[in-house]
């Protein structure tokens, strides 16, 4: 379903990703993982059409984002690590709002089905401006869903959650994925990326330094710690 | 130094440190945004200063109108400072009093609440004193130069007008605190509100003092000590506006100078009563309100603000599809925010404030008062003046707005829809707007000038096509040279590329002001004139628009 093939970002002099591959299957949670600066958030931004590359390919259901914008768009559901909205729009408004963008049909409805994953009906009537980062970090999660998405690119999937819509968000990613949809989380919440995610990508400087299962990361690191946190201080070191 | 000298002057050199960050760091984009507004507002100052000279040159000429002349000029030469600073802070006090990124952290530190709201006086009374920089200086330099009043004169007249600005600010401070006191939670907008309401009545009631009704009449009736009695009784020589206890200081210097100095004390004490006011004001209230105008009343409970069971507004469903969907969306984010409003009811004040003199001042009245003065000649000034506001709305709304999408790229451009999509949406919605304001423009001043339907068509017509110019100009440099880092958008429109807009904005007007206007004796429609402004302004869409959709579609985030 996602499909990244020799995937180079420079800026300058500066390489923030270096010749990335990569392949997310139908019904896979991708855990991608690294320091600051490591290239993560750059690597999504490509993945979702927002930053073009310096070379390679990124496809989405076979569609590539540069030459195919609209087509592998179309498939994307995008949660950024900062979800700014306009300050004197409302969490309804704002739903209707990309709605309109993703022409969904019948919007109503499925805003109104979505707005059961997290308690916020109540809410939805406030302004942005007024939203704690919780509630805005539900809204951009229901707001990704609204088009009925094949493919969920996450940057940071609970930051600002509660305990109790953190393990909804976890529950929700994992059925879209039983549902046959693709997941690539980006997060440094390595506790949430060993619970959901059964292969994992460590990218550093730009490289992608480990890819597969975190039982093949241990095999490689000849080490029998369990937490992935002490395996990506092992490999990062 | 005490305690609170320290935090005051450490709050001052954090926003100092702005600027010597910018000077250390060379960041030449904005250094010379700071130069290209230096570079205006001295080119302002000194036009001030050879006008006010020529026209003091030219009344000293006539020696039997100078006193008469000179006076109505100082009276409104201050009435104008007073009301531009009085306007400056009115417009700023609850932006920089009361709502600032920095009120959490502040609050939470133990600096006096009186050091935070000093602190944030001192900018208030920085900004409205634009005014005396700009105009006031060099009008009191060449004021001084053509009298030879002498240093201590031209010190105690600058004094005065700063006095006049701290007046303008305390009072303007006084309002904002009780305001934010009795608005509380809806703070914005009731201010808003206010400030639509109150704008029109305050333009009315600047010309009426300026321009007192019998002014014109009297000026060519009444003998030259009959009108300088007459001045003496007008609304703009009021003994109860801090403008004439200035201007009565000045013109008394010389020949009586007890009663200068006793209209000086009446400003200095009117100054000092403000302040007192301000300050225990200040003391009792400030904190509680600031918190006010943050969250709200305290009424702790589930019916507080955030969580507040509210009732859904549906997402209006006029207008379909991507662009519909924009339109409806800036529709209801500018109406919401009170200083987009504010900016906006402000930049139709100033056409409103020139047609309500225009309104004065009837043709027959100017023919008769400057004779052989031809229509055509007001009708040139009606241009400028509506194109020069046309090409500020512009650049304040249109110039920021593609940036201001930049913050929103998260959902907006992974969308499945070709962007050039946004630019089209906001050139119309500007285009639509501009045309508007053009056509209300050409029917208040046809009705005022008692243009036939010829010359009000060719009006609306030139104007319309400048506004296409002015939409194209700002919002394909706007689109050019996007700031997606920056969120206020006065901000943006400041930037290297608003000043960029705005210079090419009055390159057209002037190329149209000269090329067309000043040259045609005729400008009734569909002739020459008309047709110019027409291609030039096409040729300028085109070119402007070309460049900014084969941008838009590639922006980086």
């Amino acid at each position: 379903m996602i499909k990244i093939v020799s995937l180079t970002k420079k800026f300058g002099s500066l390489i923030a990703v270096k010749n990335l591959n990569l392949e997310i299957k139908r019904g896979e949670i991708f855990g991608f993982i690294g320091p600051n600066g490591a290239g993560k958030t750059t690597t999504i931004k490509m993945m979702v059409g927002i930053l073009p590359p310096t070379s390679g390919t990124v496809k989405i259901g076979g569609f590539n984002i540069q030459k195919k914008p609209i087509a592998a768009k179309k498939l994307i559901g995008y949660i950024p690590d900062v979800p700014y909205v306009y300050p004197y729009m409302t969490g309804h408004e704002f739903l209707r709002f990309v709605a309109e963008l993703y022409e969904v049909t019948n919007p109503e409805r499925k805003i109104e089905n979505l707005l059961k994953i997290f308690p916020i009906e109540g809410m939805i009537g406030g302004y942005f401006k007024d939203f704690s980062r919780g509630t805005k970090q539900k809204l951009s999660i229901i707001a990704a869903l609204l088009h009925e998405p094949k493919v969920l690119i996450i940057d940071e999937p609970i930051l600002g959650l509660d305990p109790k819509a953190s393990q909804i968000t976890k529950r929700l990613l994992k059925t879209f994925a039983e549902g046959g949809g693709s997941v690539f989380v980006c997060s440094h919440s390595l506790g949430v990326v060993q619970e959901i995610c059964p292969k994992i990508g460590i990218i550093d400087k730009g490289e992608l330094i480990f890819e597969g299962k975190i039982e093949d990361l241990k095999k490689r690191l000849k080490t029998k710690e369990e937490k992935l946190e002490q395996l990506y201080f092992k490999i990062t070191k | 130094m005490s305690k609170d000298s320290h935090a005051f002057f450490t709050l001052q050199k954090a926003k100092t440190n702005y600027f010597t960050a910018i000077l250390r760091e060379r960041d030449w984009a904005k250094i010379s945004v700071f130069a290209g507004f230096i570079l205006i507002a001295a080119s302002l100052a000194l036009g001030t200063y050879f006008y006010t000279k020529f026209a003091l040159l030219f009344l000293k000429s006539y020696p039997e109108f100078t006193d008469t002349l000179l006076l109505y000029m100082l009276l409104t030469f201050f009435f104008l400072i007073f009301i531009l600073t009085l306007g400056s802070s009115l417009i700023s006090a609850i932006g920089i009093l009361f709502v600032s990124d920095d009120d959490d952290f502040l609050l939470a530190t133990p600096v006096k609440n009186i050091v935070i709201f000093a602190s944030r006086f001192v900018n208030l009374l920085a900004i409205a004193s634009w005014p005396v920089l700009v105009f006031g200086t060099p009008f009191l330099i060449a004021f001084n130069q053509s009298f030879n009043l002498g240093i201590v004169n031209f010190g105690l007249s600058f004094f005065a007008l700063l006095v006049i600005v701290a007046i303008s600010a305390l009072a303007a401070t006084l309002l904002a605190v009780k305001f934010t006191g009795f608005a509380g939670q809806n703070l914005k907008r009731k201010y808003k509100l206010l400030g639509f309401i109150s704008l029109p009545f305050l333009a009315a009631w600047t010309i009426d003092i300026l321009i007192p009704p019998g002014l014109i009449e009297s000026f060519q009736k009444l003998e030259l000590y009959q009108i300088r009695q007459y001045l003496t009784s007008i609304p703009l020589s009021s003994n109860l506006l801090p403008s004439t206890w200035a201007v009565n200081f000045i013109i008394n210097w010389q020949t009586n100078p007890s009663l200068a100095l006793t209209n000086y004390a009446n400003l200095l004490l009117l100054m000092l009563v403000l302040s007192l006011l301000v300050y225990f004001l200040i003391k009792k209230e400030y904190f509680t309100n600031l918190a006010k105008a943050k969250v709200g009343r305290f009424i702790a409970g589930e019916h507080d603000i955030v969580g507040e069971e509210k009732s859904v507004m549906k997402f209006p469903y006029f207008f379909k599809g991507i662009k519909g969907a924009f339109l409806k969306k800036d529709i209801l984010v500018i109406s919401r925010n009170q200083t987009e409003i504010l900016q906006a009811a402000f930049i139709l004040f100033l056409i409103l404030l020139y047609f309500l003199a225009l309104a004065k001042v009837p043709p027959a009245h100017i023919e008769k008062a400057l004779p052989g003065l031809s229509i055509i000649y007001l009708i040139r000034i009606n241009f400028a003046v509506v194109s020069f506001v046309l090409s500020v709305f512009a650049l304040r709304f249109l110039y920021p707005s593609i940036s201001l999408e930049g913050h929103a790229s998260w959902f907006i451009w992974p969308a499945p829809f070709s962007k050039t999509k946004i630019y089209w949406q906001k050139f119309v919605t500007g285009w639509t707007i501009l045309s508007f304001v053009a056509i209300l423009a050409s029917i208040a001043s046809s009705l005022i000038l008692k243009l036939n339907f010829a010359l009000f068509a060719s009006q609306v017509s030139i104007l319309v096509a400048t506004s296409l110019a002015l939409t194209s100009i700002n919002l394909g440099l706007g689109t050019l040279f996007p700031d997606f880092e920056e969120k206020n958008a006065e901000k943006i429109s400041t930037s290297k590329g608003g000043i960029a807009a705005t210079f090419a904005s009055l390159v057209f007007i002037l190329s149209i002001y000269l090329l067309v206007f000043s040259k045609a004796e005729n400008i009734s429609f569909l002739t020459l004139p008309n047709l110019y402004t027409w291609l030039v302004s096409v040729i300028i869409a085109s070119l402007f628009s070309h460049l900014a959709l084969k941008k838009i579609n590639n922006y980086s985030f």
